[in-house]
């Protein structure tokens, strides 16, 4: 039964309004935005401060540059940047050049010589084990995805950073091995959940995967995009759990483009905008329809 | 299917990559950074400048911001929230240049730079000079208000969460909140007027 009596402060407004509340919070608000005309007009204001300030804000590029010559500077220190860090090592070793760190040297040579031959074996077969799982999709013999017991409630109490979180390194490590790229990780990959734990996934390793990071059009960071989504519609009630774990899991990349109706990933701040717009606030859209008396 | 059951309230978050020093990932790094660049470069800018820093310095500290980020990922730390790093980087090195700025005496009114660039898609001139003064106005009433307030204002805007926003300026979440409700509220009374 709503509560016309309670009525939530304007920080708390704010803070439904932004998606920043527990659900069981916005739930009480909810309740009470349905029979208190004064409430939900304030919380129009609000979205009508936001949007002006938002286009205010949003002004074109001050400079009215097209960020080309920025880009090239930024390339050339990025080279200058990493050709100092290989001379300093060079004038590091340079010191260590008398005679007893010549014999050093010579000794930590052998030795290198000796193992690199062996490394260079298990490298070529890592490689080529590598390249066969450098796809965009989890090998599901290895990667079918599993999940654990959660409530709706639990996982839509979680904030930003419990939905989308790390992967402990040692278990990444055990994937890489897995998916045959151990002993040789690279920064082209990032060991990912399938089904993310903010839609119930669990840390198991059927559920972890190297993903390609960014040298890839769909990436982790464009995966990460999905989960938010995905998240944030499950607690709006706009999707089903297991529904939401069937996408992410058969194919996510296709849920992708089914959740953002396009074919290819958006950037990232227009694809948190649209976030901010429709599916982060879902209550946002219901607010409005019941505004208009829809 | 359920094999694990974890608390994840208690998850501790770990760096997700794994170091490493081999030439052939620096050039995989430089293309992340300008990777990034590309996506924040503008948004960031805008970020920077609304501390009344000139357009070059600003530049500046953009590329500063994403040196840093090269250093960051070439040390292998956390890649977690990289877009609330590059703010909280961004948001640092501007009072940094700003305090700079104030000693020499050679501060940019954000007005100035403002007010001559901003936009509206509307065709009606009439209805771009109204708009232009709404702007103006609400531009006026948020370089009034409190620094914390307007710097939670824009990141709000930048699409980052209270927690984010916390991180990035260093302050609790309960005054992120607070900052917010203050700053709206004068926006609500300038709007109405």
């Amino acid at each position: 039964m709503p509560h016309k009596d309670f009525h939530p402060s304007r920080q708390q407004l704010l803070s439904y309004t932004d998606g920043e509340l527990s659900s069981r919070d916005a739930t009480r608000i909810r309740s009470h935005l349905e029979v208190c005309h004064e409430c939900r007009a304030h919380i129009a204001e609000i979205e009508a401060a936001s949007a002006g300030f938002q286009q205010t804000y949003r002004r074109p590029d001050p400079l009215q540059s097209d960020g080309s010559g920025p880009r090239a500077l930024l390339r050339a220190r990025l080279a200058e940047l990493v050709r100092n860090s290989g001379d300093k090592g060079w004038r590091r070793l340079s010191f260590a050049l008398d005679a007893r760190g010549l014999l050093c040297v010579c000794a930590l040579g052998i030795l290198v010589l000796l193992g690199a031959q062996l490394a260079y074996r298990q490298t070529a077969r890592h490689v080529d084990q590598a390249s066969a799982f450098a796809g965009l999709l989890p090998n599901p013999n290895l990667t079918p995805g599993s999940t654990r017991p959660v409530t709706l409630a639990y996982i839509c109490s979680l904030d930003h950073d419990q939905v989308v979180h790390a992967v402990p390194g040692p278990l990444e490590r055990k994937i890489f091995k897995e998916y045959g790229i151990g002993g040789v990780p690279t920064r082209s990959y990032e060991v990912d959940y399938l089904i993310t734990p903010g839609l119930g996934g669990s840390d198991d390793a059927r559920n972890l995967w190297p993903e390609p990071h960014y040298n890839a059009v769909w990436n982790s960071y464009v995966k990460d995009q999905l989960e938010d989504r995905l998240h944030h519609m499950v607690c709006g009630g706009q999707l089903s759990l297991d529904q939401a774990q069937k996408d992410i899991s058969h194919n996510w990349i296709a849920a992708y483009k089914k959740y953002f109706h396009t074919d290819r990933p958006l950037p990232l701040s227009s694809s948190s905008v649209a976030l901010n717009d429709s599916a982060m606030i879902p209550d946002r859209r219901w607010i409005i329809q019941v505004l208009l008396g829809a | 299917m359920s094999a694990f059951s974890s608390d994840l309230t208690h998850a501790q978050s770990l760096p997700v990559v794994i170091t490493s020093h081999t030439s052939a990932s620096s050039s995989d790094l430089e293309r992340e950074v300008i990777t990034f660049f590309d996506m924040y470069r503008h948004r960031l800018l805008a970020y920077i400048m609304a501390f009344g820093i000139s357009g070059h310095d600003s530049e500046e500290i953009v590329q500063e911001v994403f040196l840093s980020l090269f250093r960051h990922l070439q040390m292998g730390k956390s890649r977690k929230n990289l877009h609330s790093w590059l703010f909280r980087v961004a948001h640092n090195l501007a009072l940094k240049q700003r305090y700079a700025n104030q000693r020499w005496q050679n501060r940019i009114e954000p007005d100035t730079l403002l007010t001559e660039k901003l936009w509206d898609p509307s065709p009606n001139p009439e209805e771009q000079v109204l708009s232009a003064q709404r702007q103006s106005h609400l531009l006026t009433v948020v370089n009034a208000l409190p620094e914390q307030d307007q710097c939670c204002l824009r990141l709000r805007a930048e699409g980052l969460r209270y927690r984010q926003i916390a991180h990035v300026l260093g302050i609790s979440l309960g005054s992120v909140s607070m900052s917010l409700t203050r700053a709206f509220s004068r926006l609500m009374r300038a709007d109405k007027r």
